[in-house]
């Protein structure tokens, strides 16, 4: 039976991988977070179950399901780089195979007052509410992710070339980067 | 987090019905199906096994070929030639999944459709795609991209035809080469598969060279080397 207090749900997005049926993602963006250094620490003490990035260089949330799936699959077939999904969630966002890198640029960062969020296989929330619990900041829709995209930043860091921008979108650009960063 | 991670693989090699394969086409190489990635349609290209290789052998080289295929594709679209985007690499099953061209025709369908219209071989359109074909040869060649396969059906359109760019697919015969003959074999390719698959159109092939010669600055190399080709047939002769 649902509580009261347990039906008031917060803006996310839960969304469903056809290559990893049982497992599902859920995304939500919070606003003027306060405390990005706290959540730093206990993301390190392992007192939280989630992918915390920035949302600088997302695009969209697409972006974000490509990164998911392919950490899986890594996990999944014993070739992971680093040691957890959550982390490879961000190694797989990265275009290069430089982990620091990825991790320098992609997650939440000291200077950073937004948040992404990512926690998998939560589609009632539970471990999203208790997170957000921890997070001094306001939970916003996920169609605010664009307001906060650099696109200048994400050009050069992905090495986005005009040309390239001429067959297709950004996002199309920065998926390609991601599914090719280990082939050579 | 350990649930995320138990969840099998075998979903793309045997069992098709829980990710919703469709079988489109079925190569020598692969087999083509149409599915879904994160909801949106897509194209999965994978290489299957073959039985009389040996295994170790077999995943080599099925991995290699996925891996050029791939970054062939990457190459073209930094050179600003249109591709399928690529979602996911699986280098376990030696699949592609990219992007499906919704709305789309091969270049082969398209000028069958002109020509049964009854329309002349000089018809404006088709002269419009010879120029389209042209270029992006040539801007291929020029970032040293060979298609290896190229056929009027490896060449699609997007509605409304006329505006669309050329879209080039199956990347799986390519390789990066600075070689004049390795162009020139490729344009000789093209020629044999344009000439055979739509009667008539030699005036149109030409159209194709010409502003291929016009867009690209080493095609007097190529061209040659073309000439050179036709006389002989695509296999250099290893003689003495």
């Amino acid at each position: 039976m649902m509580t009261a207090a347990e039906d008031v749900s917060l803006p996310s997005l839960t969304f469903q991988l056809e290559l990893f049926p049982e497992t599902s993602g859920t995304i939500a963006l919070f606003e003027d977070v306060m405390n990005v250094t706290d959540l730093k620490a206990m993301l390190i003490n392992k007192e939280l179950d989630a992918v915390m990035l920035s949302p600088k260089m997302l695009v969209s949330p697409f972006q974000i399901m490509v990164a998911v799936n392919k950490a899986l699959h890594v996990h999944a077939t014993g070739h992971a780089i680093t040691r957890t999904v959550n982390s490879e969630i961000i190694y797989s966002l990265s275009p290069s195979t430089n982990i620091s890198e990825s991790f320098k640029v992609f997650a939440m960062g000291s200077t950073d007052t937004s948040v992404v969020v990512i926690v998998l296989d939560d589609p009632d929330q539970t471990k999203l509410k208790c997170i957000a619990a921890k997070i001094e900041g306001v939970c916003v829709p996920l169609a605010q992710l664009s307001t906060h995209t650099d696109e200048i930043m994400i050009k050069k860091k992905y090495s986005i070339s005009k040309a390239e921008l001429s067959v297709g979108s950004l996002e199309d650009a920065v998926i390609c980067k991601m599914a090719s960063s280990d082939l050579s | 987090m350990a649930s995320a991670v138990t969840c099998d693989q075998a979903t793309l090699e045997g069992d098709t019905s829980q990710s919703k394969l469709t079988l489109l086409k079925q190569g020598a190489e692969a087999r083509i199906y149409l599915s879904t990635f994160m909801g949106r349609s897509s194209i999965v290209k994978q290489r299957f096994k073959k039985s009389y290789r040996h295994p170790k052998l077999d995943a080599k080289l099925s991995q290699k070929r996925t891996g050029q295929e791939v970054r062939t594709i990457v190459k073209c679209r930094k050179a600003g030639i249109t591709t399928p985007v690529v979602y996911f690499v699986d280098n376990d099953t030696h699949s592609i999944h990219m992007e499906y061209i919704e709305d789309s025709l091969t270049v082969r369908e398209y000028i069958q459709q002109i020509q049964n219209s009854g329309e002349s071989n000089d018809d404006e359109r088709l002269v419009s795609l010879a120029s389209k074909v042209g270029t992006t040869l040539a801007s291929m060649h020029n970032v040293d991209i060979i298609h290896g396969d190229l056929t009027t059906s490896n060449m699609l359109l997007r509605q409304p035809y006329e505006d669309s760019r050329l879209i080039m697919i199956d990347f799986g015969l390519s390789q990066i080469s600075h070689m004049s003959e390795d162009k020139g074999v490729d344009l000789y390719v093209l020629e044999r598969a344009f000439l055979s698959s739509h009667p008539n159109t030699e005036e149109l092939f030409k159209t194709v060279l010409d502003v291929y010669a016009e867009n690209y600055k080493k095609s007097g190399e190529v061209l040659k080397k073309l000439e050179e080709v036709r006389q002989r047939g695509r296999k250099r002769v290893m003689l003495g």
